[in-house]
């Protein structure tokens, strides 16, 4: 850990840093793939909706032992009720003491009938779970009300706290960008969707927020009063920032994921497929992403947005005229500097001096 | 991070400290009181479990805005309603509640009762009727279609809204010919119908719009009958209860009117007594009952007496009182759970939670080694403050427990742990910038502190508004997402930070033990002691 820390150490005060603002192109680039990706797979594939979404019974029937024998069992019961619903039931076992049957739609006295067929069966106990046709399209309407309430306040709040609608912006994108690469990602491994991964997604909303807002805060600090210095490009700062911020990242990647996971692991462990699975799986990978995108995607993104505001933009070329002109003097070292306005520096050009202690250094 | 607070900073962080533990213990004192006060059903120390934690059936009825104005009053209505038709199956311990703008659920805890649901949800219109014609002789023969429409429309272009009660009375006490002359054809085309009536007992479907007369029978006696508009709609009803009156052994229905209700009552018995007449109490097009008017009732309180056994009895006053829901429902989910799967359920949520913070906390001890005590003993800290909440909250508004509730603090493990760790690292960066120890505590705290709070903000913001739009389990997840969130704002400000600054005048933390997490090395300094302000300054410009 301590080569961690001293890493971190580095990265604070950019002895070590990574260019991931000046690189934006690629993170773009990779992530541009990933959403082509994601909006195709949901194109091809769709997503697979849960029960929730179509409308059905869903039994729980707990069992002294879910094996392949009590799973034919319980369907040949199932079919036995002659019920034209439950003709073709989907049943699987959902850990080792429970079996999970899905019928179409079902009246509740069918659904006794069912039930009871289960229990004589061999079913010790039957859970029921009635979902009417329209359950899940009001779980998403209400869902996407709040996610458009959701969106709206949260870009003022941003906007307000850091006075920058930039920063709103680039949240956002980054904000879509998580969302459309986890739909992305359940449309191509067929996970089932169900009110609790809608519930999962828009947690993401949030947590990929929190990321991101982290790392603004600490962007802002750093190019502060930045007009008034004519040392460090907005770029670099924000670039810097980030590297500051990246041990932070690493490790509430790692402490918000661990207890997901345990989640995930002890929900498909227990219980089998469930909210509960379905929920962490959501987290997971959402939270993934999130850390993922408030790095290289946010920060790029309102840096370049930044880069576009007059005041920066003259003060970039200030900054730029100066080290071109301190690199006139003897031993220059770099050529870089000669780029164009328009286009950005990066912030992964060191200066001179510090580039050169890192090599006294050995690294 | 602003720096005019600089002044302000360093303050008693060991009585911030003890004051916050002292809040904490009288959280908890407030707990056992308060159940001392109520007498505590259940266990006093154990959050009270929602239904897949302990077993139970849970209704969703979703309003159809075809049947009405779906409004906040409506749905309210509705739900009281449902609630006495819930308690009037002889299921207690319901709870019906409304959530989502349009939909109604209940919770029926530990009891498998997914049959009551037809029972409960059925939308039935009461009224009350006058009889214009009463056993009519029915040929058995039912018109053919065309006549039948025809019948109808002639019953349909009348206009029934244009007449005065004492017309509608007339048209009992003197026979539907004493109507005006225009009211003639339709009354022609009801005995048309009346005659080709057909009481078939589960198999009515008329039509039964209030504010026309309807040929309709009483399937418990076959009688059929033509009758007038409604004349007092079921909501009119407030109170109605089966009994058995002093001195007699026959089941009676006493019934009880509102205001308005009881004034045309009160017409139409005095009108209706002397001729020894009748009226009709119409459920869903079907006559519940049609008693003789025995006596003048000025004060809205009416009793109907007949041949009731107590099961009829009790039947017929839960429908003149729960009779009309003002929204029509549509089954939206029946969920039943057993207590076995609930069972697991909860032990799967518990050994989860356990397992995540077990994870974290190996890990902050890990990364963080001395400084991971202090995460430990935050997050103990926010773990006994959100458990001493939702018992609290179980208690005070009764708040459960549920799955995607568990779920929520779970996942608020990770999200609380993270304001430790945007502290620890302002703290470190403070010493990597050349400040002594105990002035990076102040200086990291003053920086990390707005992080914190804009982060927790938009966090909160998220579970509030899942809250206020989701429908059904989720809310139990937002709502743990969202009290998590404020317990870790406490918890950094009256706990972790003060401990910080206390540990930080400790020799272990303040002089930079090996094992403490804050020495030089771990830290990535060198040159200097944590204890020491650098000479010159770090990487920072």
């Amino acid at each position: 850990m301590g080569r961690l820390s001293s890493f971190g150490q580095h990265l604070y005060t950019g002895r070590v840093s990574f260019d991931f603002v000046g690189r934006r192109l690629l993170w773009y680039a990779i992530s541009a793939v990933l959403v082509l990706g994601s909006a195709a797979g949901l194109g091809v594939n769709g997503l697979e909706r849960g029960i929730d979404f179509k409308g059905g019974v869903e039994f729980t029937a707990q069992v002294s032992d879910a094996s392949s024998a009590s799973v034919d069992r319980l369907r040949e019961a199932v079919i036995d009720t002659g019920l034209d619903a439950a003709s073709s039931p989907v049943v699987n076992t959902s850990g080792d003491s429970a079996i999970r049957v899905q019928t179409s739609a079902l009246t509740q006295d069918e659904t006794s009938q069912v039930a009871d067929a289960l229990a004589s069966a061999g079913a010790t106990e039957v859970s029921q779970n009635l979902v009417g046709p329209s359950w899940g399209a009001e779980v998403a309407k209400k869902a996407a009300t709040g996610l458009v309430v959701f969106l709206v306040i949260v870009v003022l709040f941003i906007w307000a706290y850091f006075r920058e609608w930039r920063m709103s912006v680039a949240a956002m994108v980054a904000l879509a960008h998580d969302l459309v690469i986890t739909v992305g990602i359940y449309a191509w491994s067929g996970f089932e969707v169900t009110p609790a991964t809608v519930t999962g997604l828009l947690t993401i909303l949030g947590y990929s927020l929190y990321d991101t807002v982290v790392v603004f805060d600490k962007v802002r600090e750093n190019t502060r009063g930045i007009t008034a210095s004519t040392s460090r490009l907005y770029a670099e700062q924000a670039n810097l920032a980030v590297n500051q911020t990246l041990v932070r990242s690493i490790n509430t990647s790692i402490t918000a994921l661990l207890p997901v996971g345990a989640l995930l692991i002890v929900g498909v462990g227990v219980l089998g497929s469930g909210p509960l699975k379905d929920l962490a799986l959501a987290l997971f990978v959402g939270m993934a992403v999130g850390t993922y995108s408030s790095i290289f995607i946010a920060t790029p993104i309102a840096v370049q947005l930044k880069e576009r505001d007059p005041a920066i933009r003259e003060h970039t070329a200030k900054v730029l005229k100066r080290r071109a002109k301190e690199l006139e003097t003897p031993d220059a070292v770099a050529p870089a500097t000669a780029r164009p306005v328009a286009t950005s520096a990066a912030a992964g050009r060191r200066q001179p001096q510090r580039s050169s202690r890192q090599q006294r250094r050995g690294r | 991070m602003a720096a005019p607070a600089r002044g302000r900073q360093v303050r008693r962080p060991g009585r911030t400290l003890l004051l916050f533990l002292a809040g904490v213990v009288a959280m908890f004192a407030l707990v056992g009181f308060i159940d001392l006060e109520d007498g505590g059903g259940h266990g006093t120390w154990q959050p009270r479990l929602g239904l897949d934690l302990q077993g139970g059936t849970r209704i969703t009825l979703q309003a159809e805005s075809s049947g009405g104005d779906v409004t906040a009053a409506n749905l309210s209505q509705a739900r009281d309603i449902i609630d006495q038709r819930v308690n009037a199956t002889g299921v207690s311990e319901a709870e019906v509640t409304t959530q989502g703008g349009n939909q109604i659920v209940i919770e029926i805890p530990g009891q498998e009762r997914g049959d009551i649901v037809d029972q409960v949800g059925r939308t039935a219109q009461l009224q009350f009727r006058l009889v214009w014609q009463q056993q009519v002789a029915s040929t058995g023969q039912a018109l053919d279609d065309a006549a039948a429409q025809q019948a109808q429309a002639t019953v349909d272009a009348a206009d029934w809204s244009a007449l005065s009660l004492d017309q509608l009375i007339a048209g009992e006490t003197q026979t539907p010919a004493a109507l005006p002359a225009e009211y003639q054809d339709a009354v022609a085309a009801l005995q048309q119908q009346a005659q080709a009536f057909v009481c078939s007992p589960g198999e009515l479907s008329v039509v039964d719009t209030p504010d026309e007369p309807i040929v309709t029978c009483d399937p418990k006696t076959g009688e059929v009958m033509v009758l007038s508009p409604a004349v007092i709609g079921g909501s009119h009803v407030k109170d109605a209860n089966a009994a058995i009156p002093q001195n007699t052994a026959q089941w009676v229905v006493d019934i009880e009117l509102d205001g308005e209700g009881s004034d045309t009552f009160d017409t139409v018995t005095e009108a209706l007594t002397p001729a020894q007449g009748r009226f009709a109490v119409v459920l869903d097009g079907e006559v519940i009952t049609a008693p003789t008017s025995n006596a003048h009732i000025t004060n809205g309180k009416a009793q109907i007496s007949g041949s009731f056994t107590q099961e009829t009895a009790v039947d017929l006053a839960n429908q003149l009182k729960y009779g009309a829901l003002p929204l029509t429902f549509v089954v939206n989910g029946v969920s039943v759970e057993g207590p076995t799967l609930a069972g697991s359920q909860l032990q799967a949520g518990l050994i989860a939670g356990a397992i995540g913070m077990a994870l974290v906390l190996v890990y902050g001890l890990f990364y963080y080694r001395g400084l991971g005590l202090v995460v430990v003993a935050s997050l103990g800290v926010a773990a006994a403050i959100t458990y001493g909440l939702v018992l609290l909250l179980g208690q005070a508004m009764g708040f459960t427990l549920t799955l995607p509730g568990i779920a929520g603090l779970i996942v608020a493990i990770g999200i609380t742990a993270d304001s430790f760790i945007v502290l620890f690292e302002r703290i470190r960066d403070e010493v990597r910038d050349g400040k002594s120890l105990r002035l990076a505590v102040e200086a990291g705290w003053e920086r990390a502190r707005s992080t914190i709070l804009a982060a927790d903000a938009v966090s909160f913001l998220a579970a509030f508004i899942l809250f206020i739009f989701a429908i059904g389990v989720v809310r139990g997840f937002a709502f743990a997402l969202g009290l998590t969130t404020l317990v870790d704002i406490l918890v950094v400000f009256f706990f972790t930070k003060p401990l910080m600054s206390v540990l930080a005048r400790t020799k272990f933390f303040g002089q930079g033990h090996q094992l403490s997490g804050l020495d030089a090395a771990h830290l990535g300094i060198e040159g200097r002691k944590v204890t020491e302000f650098a000479t010159a300054k770090g990487g920072r410009s």
